[in-house]
């Protein structure tokens, strides 16, 4: 269940991470194989997912499509494994020493999986059809310092920042959509959606809605072409059915629910890997209303909490208390930062210098007549969720604080977190996050109205910080910026930084050069190869 | 046809001898008892507390002092059967009092009143019947929220139609009958002669249908439950334990099984009884 | 008379299925979480966006007229599209619609050549043991959740035992299919869902129905009548009794109708079945307001018609059916 609560918690929060689903980077991997054996073509590899929406790199905001988009599409440039852009449909790329001019250089042996080149046509049409705002994409903000673009020739595209980025490189690994299919066609209800065309390591064969979504090798992929025929993709609902189906070898890879991982280790086909997540779990507070519009009674409210307790309960241990927003293998991290520590007097000490006591003796702290106390929303149907959040209702009463849970489906969860409504008090939610650190979006309080700072966070110094983050071009000067802000984050505890995640993932032995990694293990799927004796799927 | 629909609330002796000797009923009956007083002495039967956490000893299986084993958050799982018990039983008796409400009293006004007011009664229930039952329900459920009373006003709110057209089938039947007509000629108000002289004789069948009711309320709860819109925490049913129980399946029985078999063994009590009944109190019946 | 009353139930049917429409949006529309307050799947971070959505979608208008708009469409087939697929809602319930009635006609065939056998011996041999071994059947199957018994079936059928497959509708990749291990392939995969999680329930239901049809009919006075005249038993049961004990069997027939169409949940979540109950149950989580409208409205439509074709073919059957 885990693995797909995990994905619809994705579906969200993210921006990031989709659109760097898109350019899964690719190299040999280092570790595997003896020399001697030879890579041969041939099978199929079948992974269970539930079902993707859109397979369209700039209108997909759920998991599911964008692990298909980021096999069928490329970006100018893609992340690897290390967590750093590399080069993917342009070649090389350049700075103005300003840092506001970018020029790329595209390759000139790509066409689309229709045979048509490509050219820096097909990159401003899709910038163009981003920014149009008939288009409905939650990727616009992405591009928001983007002044103007231009095609010097059919290999070279140029942008125009407004002020120095940093972060462009992930805007740029967004998949680029081909513009002989798409001109004067209204995007948002494209056939092409269901049928697409990209540039990938794999081309489109089809979908069956609710069945199968089948992709067939790129035989004329720009790098290496894949050795596997086909990869498909199994759209299994139920995740118990799921975790039965990759027992029983009916599927080859699938996430894999903490607690099933000890049994899945014992199943002789499976390889099992873990590895930590590019995301964070949290507990937001609305800081719009006095409850929580101070750093003490936030600090307490994570004070109030086992965090180790927790992980090792509702996470079987597939979980570690998180310091702030940046994951675990981010270069942005700073190792000095602690997780805040389970102190539940300090946490009742804190709340009585915010003026929280318990003045009437009905066991919960009440300031002006008033008691604390707040409604918690939470995703219906995660077990997960449910186990952190029943588990902090008791560790919340034992300081006096009174959580009330309220679990909602995905939809309405997140239309009471957006703008304009804001409707909560509190709620247990799981970001992802993409491979730059800018956390823009999240904390600047320019975003409080209309981003993604749901909770209303507004701190001047962690404002400047993210401002300097974007504008720092030098990389160890960049590191040192998100050094502090990381401090600086875990000092105001804009939300609680609950857990940083371990995925789990089980591949069917049979599979050779699997490198497992937070951003995506199929980022190097077309090494993958099965030797001929052991080949399940016939070419089709 | 009044002889009999008067001894059947007055619990006539041929009633009884008939569901004595009819040995499923009589277990049901005994069931349906056993698990009634056991909600109601829930708190007494076991030193468990059903929502603290207990997390050192979390999933054991059932042994001495865990009966049916811990959760995943070590909490005794015959406390939380028992207590999700409770809540079950509510929300099937209470769903069904919705549902006997709204029932009895459209199909009494349909009955009684015929015409336009019974086309008009008689097409909502039509229209009602159109759509698929689970389908409304999470419609309804996901739009409004999840919670007790919601599931009750939601599940009681959608299941009175079989009522009101048993009732109603009753009302046609007796309201020409002579004793009606009699009372009609004394000259007794529409509300006495419904309340007074036809109701009572309806009864036999409404008694049937509710028993029967509680079961279907009890298992929809559970599909509700399964499909993640059961009832939220620190309180649980038997639905929302077996789908809390679920992910466990493989690796710790117990937790989803436990209160599954409740949930059989509930719904098969009422089912028995209720079949009992009808056949007690009319065998006339159809199933 | 048998033509007027067809005229009315026709004219009855125009007025239903316009208030199953009005029912259908107004939930929608008018819900707490509705329409208004959630119209993507996704977050939109400028308000530009967000407007331009809101009107892309006419949610910028008032109820009245936005109802009025959208049966418009709907009377021209145009369901509107999904908010998170992006695609027309009918296409998406229509591809549906050849798996669903893949998964409930056999099943709904399976239990009704079951049912209905079962029922009328166990009927005539009343309280032999043949007959209390089906009705305690038909109360255990009654009585399980449908959901419990199709993990359990799957653990023991396709996982224990390895005779059925887990889930789908096909195994993925068949090696060499001819047309008959393609029937096979099939048919084993309509085991759990079909034939477990919907068939037990149904035939468990309608058995019940059936045998009780059966006795009524047995005590009735021509029953009695014919057998005083000396017709052989045969003669007796095939020819009267059955006749008339099905005749309500029909009805139950008939509040089926709406699964039909509508498939199953319960038994299409589990065994990942690309049918119409999974499209609902996704369409209602994701919030997708025209996909649940398009399957709610279509499934409720589908129904009043079947009932229609029931209730005429029924009073066709049955002479004694007094058309008021």
């Amino acid at each position: 269940m885990n693995s797909r609560v995990a994905r619809l918690i994705l579906v969200a929060t993210v921006v990031a991470a989709v659109a760097l689903g898109a350019g899964c980077p690719r190299r040999a991997p280092e570790v595997e194989a003896p020399p001697v054996v030879t890579p041969v073509r041939g099978d199929t590899l079948v992974i269970g997912d539930v079902a993707p929406m859109v397979l369209n790199p700039i209108l997909a905001t759920d998991v599911p499509s964008a692990t298909i988009n980021g096999l069928v599409f490329s970006g100018l440039v893609r992340a690897n494994d290390r967590l750093e852009f590399e080069p993917e449909l342009a070649e090389s790329w350049d700075m103005s020493p300003d840092g506001l001019v970018w020029t790329f250089h595209l390759r000139d042996d790509v066409t689309w999986h229709d045979g048509t080149p490509f050219t820096a046509e097909d990159v401003a049409f899709t910038l163009e059809r981003i920014r149009d705002p008939h288009t409905i994409t939650v990727r616009r903000g992405d591009y928001e310092q983007v002044d103007r673009w231009e095609v010097v020739d059919p290999h070279t595209f140029r942008v125009y920042f407004k002020e120095p980025f940093a972060p462009a490189l992930q805007a740029f690994s967004i998949g680029v959509i081909p513009k002989h299919l798409l001109q004067g066609v209204d995007i948002n209800t494209a056939p092409f959606n269901t049928n697409p065309v990209g540039t990938g390591r794999f081309r489109f064969r089809e979908w069956k809605p609710d069945v199968h979504v089948i992709l067939d090798r790129n035989e004329e992929y720009f790098e290496q072409v894949p050795y596997l025929d086909s990869i498909a993709f199994r759209l299994i609902p139920d995740d118990a059915v799921r975790m039965e189906e990759l027992a029983g070898g009916g599927i080859d890879f699938a996430g894999i629910l903490p607690v099933q991982y000890a049994r899945m280790k014992g199943v002789p086909h499976l390889a099992v890997h873990r590895f930590p997540a590019l995301r964070f779990d949290y507990f937001g507070w609305n800081e719009r209303l006095p409850l929580f519009d101070d750093d003490r009674v936030r600090n307490a409210l994570g004070l109030a909490l086992d965090r180790e307790a927790i992980a090792a309960a509702a996470y079987e241990g597939f979980a570690v208390p998180a310091t702030g927003p940046f994951p675990l293998a981010s270069w942005a991290i700073d190792p000095a930062v602690q997780p805040l520590g389970y102190d539940p007097e300090r946490a009742k000490q804190l709340m009585a210098e915010a003026g929280w006591r318990d003045t009437d003796g009905d066991t919960w702290l009440d300031r002006d007549g008033k008691r604390f106390e707040f409604e918690f929303l939470g995703r219906a149907g995660d077990p997960i969720a449910k186990m952190v959040i029943e588990l902090a209702m008791e560790y919340y009463k034992a300081i006096g604080v009174k959580l009330n849970p309220l679990f909602l489906e995905w939809g309405d969860l997140v239309s009471r977190l957006d703008p304009p409504r804001r409707a909560f008090e509190a709620f247990f939610l799981g970001f992802s996050v993409g491979v730059d650190p800018d956390v823009h979006i999240f904390y600047h309080s320019t975003q409080a109205e209309w981003g993604f700072n749901d909770t209303n966070f507004q701190d001047a110094e962690v404002d400047r910080l993210i401002d300097e983050g974007r504008r720092t071009m030098d990389f160890a000067a960049r590191k040192q910026v998100y050094y502090q802000l990381h401090r600086r984050l875990h000092d105001t505890q804009p939300v609680t930084f609950m857990f940083f995640r371990e995925a789990i993932l089980g591949v069917d032995q049979r599979f050779q050069g699997v490198v497992p990694s937070p951003i995506g293990t199929l980022w190097n799927v077309e090494h993958w190869w099965v030797p001929q004796a052991q080949q399940k799927h016939p070419a089709p | 046809m009044s002889e009999r629909g008067r001894s059947a609330v007055s619990g006539g002796s041929s009633q009884w001898r008939r569901f004595g000797r009819n040995q499923r009923a009589v277990v049901g009956g005994l069931l349906v008892l056993a698990f009634m007083l056991a909600s109601a002495l829930a708190p007494w039967l076991t030193p468990h507390d059903p929502i603290r956490s207990n997390l050192p000893r979390r999933l054991e299986p059932p042994s001495w002092d865990h009966l049916m084993g811990t959760d995943s958050l070590g909490r005794d799982m015959f406390a939380r059967i028992l207590q999700g018990g409770r809540i079950s039983l509510m929300i099937g008796l209470l769903a069904v009092a919705v549902a006997l409400g709204i029932g009895v009293g459209l199909g009494a006004l349909a009955g009684y009143y015929g015409k336009l007011l019974d086309s008009a009664i008689m097409r909502f229930v039509d229209l009602l019947l159109a759509f698929p039952t689970l389908y409304l329900y999470i419609t309804l459920v996901a739009l409004v929220g999840p919670n007790i009373g919601v599931l009750i006003l939601i599940m009681g709110g959608l299941g009175w139609t079989g009522m009101a057209r048993i009732v109603r089938a009753e009302f046609l039947k007796l309201r020409t009958q002579d004793y009606v007509e009699a009372a009609r000629a004394l000259g007794s108000g529409d509300n006495r002669i419904i309340f007074r002289h036809i109701l009572p004789n309806a009864m036999a069948p409404v008694i049937v249908a509710t028993t029967l009711g509680i079961p279907g309320m009890i298992l929809g709860e559970s599909a509700l439950s399964f499909l993640g819109l059961g009832v939220l925490p620190p309180q649980m049913s038997w639905g929302s334990l077996v789908n809390d129980g679920m992910p466990f399946f493989r690796t710790a029985w117990w937790l989803p099984i436990f209160p599954g078999l409740a949930i059989f063994l509930c719904v098969l009590s009422f089912n028995f009884l209720g079949d009992g009944l009808r056949d007690a109190l009319d065998p006339r019946l159809k199933s | 008379m048998l033509r007027g009353y067809i005229a009315r139930r026709l004219l009855m049917t125009v007025p239903m299925l316009l208030l199953i429409s009005f029912l259908t949006f107004s939930m929608m529309h008018l819900a707490p979480g509705g329409l208004s307050a959630v119209f993507i799947g996704a977050r939109v971070r400028l308000e530009e966006d967000r407007i331009a959505i809101m009107r892309h979608y006419g949610l910028d208008q008032p109820f009245h007229i936005r109802y009025f708009r959208w049966l418009g469409r709907v009377l021209e087939g145009d369901f509107g599209y999904s908010l998170r697929f992006r695609r027309p809602a009918l296409d998406m319930i229509v591809e549906r619609i050849p798996a669903t009635l893949q998964l409930t006609i056999p099943s709904i065939l399976v239990s009704v050549a079951v049912a209905i056998p079962v029922g009328v011996l166990s009927a005539l041999r009343q309280y032999s043991v043949a007959d209390n071994l089906a009705t305690v059947g038909a109360f255990l199957f009654v009585s399980t959740p449908s959901f419990f018994l199709g993990i359990v079936a799957i653990l023991i059928f396709s996982v224990g035992l390895g005779w059925l497959p887990i889930s789908g509708m096909s195994t993925f990749g068949l090696r060499d299919p001819t047309t008959l291990t393609l029937i096979v392939d099939r048919l084993r995969h309509l085991v759990i869902p079909g034939g477990i999680v919907l068939g037990l329930g149904y035939t468990a239901g309608l058995l019940r129905y059936v045998r009780g049809s059966m006795l009524d009919v047995l005590r009735q006075e021509y029953i009695r009548t014919a057998r005083a005249k000396g017709l052989s038993e045969r003669v007796v049961i095939y020819k009267h009794a059955l006749r008339n004990s099905l005749l309500p069997v029909v009805t139950i027939l008939g509040m089926w109708v709406p699964y039909i169409l509508g498939g199953s949940m319960i038994a299409e979540v589990i065994s990942a079945w690309p049918g119409m109950g999974r499209l609902a149950v996704d369409a209602v989580f994701g919030r997708d307001y025209p996909l649940v409208m398009g399957t709610l409205l279509l499934a409720a439509s589908m129904t009043l018609v079947g009932n229609l074709l029931a209730d005429v073919s029924y009073s066709l059957l049955d002479p004694r059916i007094r058309y008021e």
